[in-house]
């Protein structure tokens, strides 16, 4: 799905969709009551845009939808 | 969910079992209420100057810092509870960080870490059980202050910090750390 005006999405559910589920560039989402699960990338990547969200799940992601950027030279085990 | 640019507003976001962090926060302005966040690599990462207010988080089992604030970052936590995290539990990075009304307990990594000139401000804090150092200050340019917190039980130190590294602390008690209260960290990063 992509948004580039305004859109508002209301009791949505979306499985195992292996690209970007969500998509907003320079748009307003209004999102509510959404389920993400099984997601191979970004559940939502909005750009330059107002994103108002609220009961909104992220469950079981693919174990490579999510590349870390690069890690500061202190682990994270401290 | 990844948000670069403008600005997100969230009320009740919850993440389980994902591979990267519940939010992403790049360069935004993000206010975020009733954040849950188990199994993942936590709960939201802020970086590049975003603005971003977190009111309400219970973080379990992450396998990254449940909030991460980066490169020039400013992140205000209130009202969280953050446990068995199996890395730093909650870091700032060249950026700010300031927890208020927060409880830390069984992470593996240091509880609360400042890093590469990071500045993190801790109020009714409480950072316990951990298996590093409840509070850590990682390199001569970072910058703790603790006002009337609790940080015990904490396997390696209560504060590790690098020697020049600023560290204030008022009303804050120390029990039971091993390592005593405060380990100087003689290099960089220790």
């Amino acid at each position: 799905m992509a948004v580039k005006g305004t859109a508002t999405a209301d009791g949505l559910s979306f499985e195992n969709v292996r690209t970007t589920n969500v998509l907003v560039e320079r748009g307003h989402l209004t999102g509510r009551r959404l389920r993400f699960r099984g997601m191979g990338q970004s559940a939502i990547l909005a750009f330059d845009s107002r994103v108002e969200l609220s009961d909104v799940a992220f469950e079981d992601a693919h174990p490579d939808s999510y590349l870390p950027p690069p890690s500061p030279t202190c682990t994270d085990a401290g | 969910m990844n948000v670069r640019g403008g600005r997100l507003e969230a009320d009740g976001l919850r993440g389980t079992d994902l591979a990267g962090p519940v939010a992403l926060v790049t360069g935004s302005e993000a206010a975020l209420t009733s954040v849950t966040s188990e199994r993942t690599r936590g709960a939201v990462l802020a970086e590049e100057s975003s603005t971003v207010t977190v009111r309400g988080l219970e973080a379990t089992g992450d396998h990254g810092a449940a909030v991460r604030a980066r490169t020039g970052a400013t992140v205000e936590v209130v009202d969280a509870r953050v446990s068995d995290v199996s890395a730093v539990a909650l870091a700032a990075h060249e950026a700010s960080l300031s927890l208020t009304s927060v409880e830390v307990s069984g992470a593996k990594g240091v509880g609360v870490l400042a890093d590469e000139g990071g500045t993190v401000t801790l109020e009714d804090v409480v950072i316990r059980d951990g298996r590093h150092a409840g509070v850590g200050a990682a390199d001569g340019t970072s910058r703790v202050e603790a006002v009337r917190c609790r940080i015990a039980g904490n396997a390696r130190a209560g504060v590790r910090a690098h020697p020049h590294a600023v560290v204030e602390t008022r009303d804050v008690t120390f029990r039971d750390n091993g390592g005593g209260d405060r380990e100087d960290v003689p290099g960089p990063k220790g």
